[in-house]
């Protein structure tokens, strides 16, 4: 563009004129080594890591440069080998003397996020609660703490406590803790500028939630993951933003016969409801009390092929008549619909729907009866299960008698595909028949690609011809 | 003054004294004009005296895409009655991709757009080129690191070596 001027100025050093606080907004971005290693680029950086507000301590990071400064003096083979220990001791040596070695200014963020074998070893726990406890007491805005990162391999049997100052630190304004972290100890919980707060791998109880829901005022966001859940009601004023997750598809993490269900959600402002849960974890109980809640995710799985899914039936759609946005997944979504649908409401609200993992070839009635109450829908986004259904087609043509879909206002369906049913022809068949009053648009994509390298619009060729000789036979 | 009927255009004028004309929809995209125009509402002419024509005009190129990629999405959104997935991430991608394309600068550049970023108050701007300078930075050595920002290394071998030993333990190359 502007070349010329560019190469006169090409080599004059910049970066070093900038103003300490974009230095530091550029270090942000950085690990605490990448960021504290730069003190000896020159005079002008030699003290600007020691008030730095942002530091962020990741121990994968942490290896990987360890393991490549050794690289070069050809004694890798010795670091690899090298005792997990001695990797641990590095790395508290390194938190330590960065925390001690800086200018008492403030900091506005802090991460921690390291391996759990270093849990697992109890000398240590003083050491992270220490961190932690500085952290606090420099006008702390956003803490992370997480002791089983993606990537890391080492397991621990026990659990550290977070200094009890964390639940009462008035300047925190986000935090997250995951996995080997115990709230048992905290008493009080005071935090009237946290808006967001995530916690995984925890084993939460009703007392612990209903201090924290009630100790945090503004709470917006609110995720709970793969946490043990012995509590049954969320009442939260302030909260806008839900996500559960307790799926237990990820290994042990829950013992399956300690969790209680969920079973009543009382947040009148709440905006979107993310919900992925075990079929077992619900209640007959289930109860949303959401009036605002616009955007809602579903998801309902069983644990394992061994689980026996509970009986008794759940209650969750008749919470949902408001939603504008719905998308439903998950392997028990046919048992749910099976459940609810006879005293089902209407959904007048809903204008997009998304459903997913349901099979249409074997349970399309279930679809045109969930379809037929949403009587306002604009788009509708269809997915095919990634596995193979086993139950056996029981619907043919004939014998599926369903209620044509009596919308006006549907604009477009996406069907997903699936490559290995071959019924696709047949669930075309009973959708055009099914939006043949409305005038919908169909569109088909596949899952991972159906036909493998064809366009879209060669696909939809190949797929008028197969639908073409359907007719055909069937004439 | 105004070239339609509907649009304010504003006059940006850079330290070199050239004049720009944008919309007041491009022009709000900087918070700190933004502010000056809630201030006082018939100021048609801004003065900025702390950045240059050739950043002024990539500032405002950066603004006009980023306008015009959200009136877009805006009135697909419109019209359809609700945003469809797959094109708002389509826009999205392309954006990003754009974004990327606007970042390919030396560095020196890159430097004085952080500065303006900051001082104009792009957020969006400020972001994304105080990440594409900490990408510059990440995982490197300070010999790679002083060549790719052109930092002269006026320390001497005797205080480098000080700085080193005064803290050992973020260096584990000289252990």
């Amino acid at each position: 563009m502007e070349q010329d001027k560019n190469s006169r100025r090409h080599n004059k050093d910049r970066i070093s004129s900038l103003p300490d606080c974009l230095i530091h907004l550029i270090m942000s971005f950085l690990t605490a080594q990448d960021a504290i290693q730069t003190c000896v680029l020159s005079k002008r950086w030699k003290n600007l890591w020691t008030t730095l507000p942002f530091l962020n301590f990741d121990w994968s990071n942490f290896e990987y440069h360890y393991f490549e400064y050794n690289n070069e003096s050809d004694d890798s083979e010795l670091v690899v080998n090298e005792p997990q220990n001695k990797k641990i001791e590095k790395f508290i040596n390194f938190v330590s003397m960065t925390l001690l070695l800086r200018e008492a200014t403030d900091l506005h963020y802090f991460s921690l996020s390291c391996d759990g074998m270093l849990i697992d070893q109890p000398e240590y726990h003083m050491f992270i609660r220490s961190w932690i406890l500085y952290s606090i007491k420099h006008n702390l805005q956003v803490l992370n703490v997480d002791f089983g990162r993606q990537g890391t391999i080492g397991f621990s049997t026990l659990e550290v406590s977070l200094p009890l100052g964390v639940f009462t630190c008035a300047s925190l304004v986000e935090a997250s803790f995951h996995f080997y972290i115990s709230v048992h100890n905290v008493k009080v919980i005071n935090l009237p500028y946290l808006r967001r707060l995530s916690l995984k791998g925890m084993d939460l109880n009703q007392d612990f939630v209903d201090k924290l829901l009630y100790g945090c005022p503004v709470l917006e966001f609110l995720h709970l993951g793969l946490c043990i859940t012995e509590f049954h009601t969320i009442n939260s004023q302030s909260l806008k933003y839900l996500e559960v997750q307790c799926c237990c598809s990820d290994g042990d993490f829950i013992k399956t016969s300690q969790v209680k269900p969920t079973e009543l959600i009382n947040a009148p402002n709440l905006l979107s409801l993310c919900v992925s849960i075990c079929v077992h974890l619900i209640g007959p109980k289930l109860l949303l009390k959401m009036p605002t809640l616009t955007t809602v995710s579903i998801c309902i799985e069983w644990c394992s092929s061994d689980d026996v899914p509970t009986e008794g039936k759940s209650n969750i759609l008749s919470g949902l008549s408001n939603v504008q946005d719905l998308k439903l997944s998950g392997r028990m979504i046919k048992d749910l619909l099976e459940n609810e649908l006879p005293n089902c409401p209407e959904f007048p609200n809903v204008k997009d729907l998304s459903m997913n993992d349901l099979c249409l070839s074997c349970h399309f009635n279930l679809l045109a009866c969930f379809l037929n109450q949403c009587p306002n829908l604009k788009k509708l986004s269809l997915s095919c299960p990634g596995w193979t259904c086993k139950e056996k087609m029981h619907h043919n043509q004939e014998s599926l008698k369903i209620t044509p879909y009596n919308g006006k206002q549907l604009e477009t369906v996406v069907v997903n595909f699936n490559r290995h049913d071959n019924n696709f022809p047949q669930i075309m068949t009973y959708l055009q028949d099914f939006t043949k009053k409305s005038r919908a648009q169909i569109n088909m994509t596949s899952l991972k690609d159906w036909f493998c390298n064809s366009s879209e619009e060669d696909s939809q060729e190949i797929f008028n011809r197969l639908f073409d000789s359907l007719e055909e036979d069937s004439a | 003054m105004a070239r339609s009927s509907t649009e304010n255009m504003i006059t940006l004028m850079s330290s070199d004294g050239e004049e720009f004309m944008v919309t007041e929809k491009v022009a709000r995209e900087c918070t700190t004009i933004r502010n000056m125009l809630e201030d006082d509402c018939v100021i048609t002419n801004i003065p900025l005296p702390n950045v240059t024509s050739d950043i002024l005009s990539m500032v405002i190129e950066y603004c006009m895409e980023h306008v015009a990629a959200a009136e877009k999405a805006a009135a697909e959104t419109a019209e359809k009655g609700s945003s469809s997935a797959p094109a708002a991430a389509k826009a999205n991608k392309d954006l990003e991709e754009w974004d990327k394309a606007f970042m390919n600068v030396d560095v020196y550049t890159l430097c004085d757009l952080i500065l303006a970023a900051n001082y104009l108050n792009v957020s969006g701007l400020l972001d994304l080129t105080i990440q594409t300078a900490a990408n510059l930075i990440k995982g490197k050595s300070p010999e790679q690191i002083r060549k790719t920002f052109h930092i002269q290394n006026d320390l001497s071998l005797e205080e480098e070596e000080k700085i080193r030993s005064q803290t050992p333990w973020a260096f584990e190359k000289s252990e």
